[in-house]
């Protein structure tokens, strides 16, 4: 069996407007890891990075370094390492820079520098499946735990999605809420009729993967019960179809792997972007399956922003903070009342699994399921 | 430009070091001039960036910067005392430069 033993996370709090791109927008963003970038000598992703590997998290991968360890690194969309974001004509904008080190835009080159400091020297993964990154791998860690007989797996998602270049491209496939938008009152949210969409964000997540032996010492957060990856019919490489056949087989996989039934998940944890098709794809695939069930969805794009490769996992875990806490939190801004897609928090079940969704741009579709040990 | 410097490399390169890995438990830090990056285990990749770090504090051109391949902290001493356009007063103002 595969646990969670340890997490940190590493999500946004603070809101910026950036007026000085092509579709003015709000991000959740840390502004300290953009301090004196101009340089180009300063790198973000470590930036992210550093704060979840000096957590609790990765203090205890340093200080247990005596087991067989994978890392795998979820880089999300693989420019991540920094072709230059810097915008032509806005350079008083406060993200423009040029990185100088070419090599540290390669990611298994990121990724052996990040084992470096962990001290892990077994082997260095690595993963660029947009924004399903961070789900996809975790049927690689249990591929490493159960098979491949490794002891411990850790997992640093991280990326960096507030560049010019994202901006640029969220905003003018409308899929990031705009000031403009936002000027005719919507407002972030997620399978609503009134509000929707997102604002881009960035973070990082370090989770410690373990087998039982080792897990059950110290004190595990979940069990990950399985995981899939799965593409779709279709004809459109970067979107999805509305009838939400992607997310669908997704959950209907992870299901028959796991042996369990729709009544057996007692929350879904959704990709939930809040965009047209992802709302319609989605809700679809989730009606089909637990229409006949007490399951209840939940989602947090709208709270710290989309972080791209890193959300599934970093929303998964603030979901397990959440339930410690004693509830499920609800969409914000959702104005539509219904028992399965959350307006409101409620209080934590104390049965049942958790699903967790994951779609990326490229035809990819994560889905997983966790048992929490730590429901408050 | 004065062929001198008041700042000690070896605690500009570690201070730099310290930058760049500041939670890398595995660094070693150097404590002399003759120490060689051989015997310190740098990386490669650290090595460039401090080059290039102390070459933008000392206004050495990134170009010139790039052609320098250095064995220990005294051939960079060498280097930036020859190339220098700037003479940057303290390893603080060094680091709060860095823009």
């Amino acid at each position: 069996m595969t646990y969670l033993t340890k997490y940190s996370v590493a999500a946004p709090k603070e809101r910026k407007t950036f007026t000085h791109v092509k579709y003015p927008q709000h991000v959740y963003w840390f502004p300290e890891v953009f301090d004196k970038i101009k340089s180009g000598l300063f790198y973000i992703p470590q930036r992210l990075a550093d704060k979840v590997i000096k957590s609790d998290a990765g203090k205890y991968v340093k200080e247990s370094p005596h087991h067989k360890t994978c890392l795998i690194v979820a880089a999300g969309n693989s420019y991540m390492g920094g072709q230059s974001p810097r915008p032509e004509n806005i350079d008083n904008c406060e993200i423009s820079y040029t990185y100088k080190f070419f090599p540290l835009t390669i990611i298994q080159i990121f990724a052996a520098r990040i084992a470096q400091s962990l001290g892990i020297t077994d082997l260095i993964l690595t993963d660029s499946s947009a924004c399903a990154s961070s789900i996809k791998v975790l049927r690689d860690v249990q591929v490493m735990l159960e098979y491949e007989k490794y002891d411990r797996v850790v997992v640093l998602a991280v990326e960096n999605g507030i560049t010019r270049y994202m901006l640029d491209f969220f905003g003018e496939t409308k899929t990031t809420l705009t000031l403009k938008d936002e000027e005719q009152g919507i407002k972030p949210s997620a399978f609503d009729s009134i509000n929707h969409g997102f604002y881009l964000g960035h973070g990082a997540v370090l989770a410690v993967f373990e087998k039982e032996d080792l897990a059950e010492k110290n004190n595990p957060e979940a069990i990950l019960q399985t995981a899939c990856t799965v593409a779709e019919v279709s004809t459109n490489s970067a979107g999805q179809t509305k009838d939400g056949q992607g997310y669908q087989k997704s959950i209907e996989r992870c299901l028959n792997q796991s042996n369990l039934t729709p009544n057996d998940i007692s929350i879904i944890k959704s990709h939930g972007t809040g965009t047209t098709t992802n709302n319609t794809a989605e809700r679809t695939a989730i009606l089909n399956v637990f229409k006949d069930t007490k399951t209840v969805v939940t989602g947090y794009k709208q709270k710290i922003g989309h972080t791209l490769g890193v959300s599934g996992l970093l929303e998964t875990c603030l979901l397990f903070d959440d339930l410690k806490n004693g509830f499920v939190p609800g969409f914000e801004n959702r104005t539509e009342k219904d028992n399965i897609f959350l307006s409101e928090p409620i209080s934590s079940p104390n049965t049942g699994s958790i699903l967790t969704l994951a779609s990326g741009m490229g035809n990819i579709f994560s889905a997983a399921i966790f048992k929490s040990l730590k429901v408050g | 430009m004065n062929n001198a410097s008041s700042i000690d490399f070896v605690e500009l390169f570690n201070a730099l070091l310290k930058t760049l890995k500041p939670d890398d438990d595995s660094v070693i830090f150097a404590t002399s001039l003759d120490d060689t990056f051989e015997t310190l285990k740098s990386d490669s990749l650290d090595i460039m960036m401090i080059i290039l770090y102390i070459c933008e504090a000392y206004g050495v051109s990134e170009e010139t910067a790039r052609t320098f391949i250095p064995l220990s902290i005294k051939d960079i001493q060498d280097f930036i005392l020859l190339h220098k356009t700037i003479d940057p007063e303290s390893i603080e103002e060094i680091l709060n430069n860095l823009k």
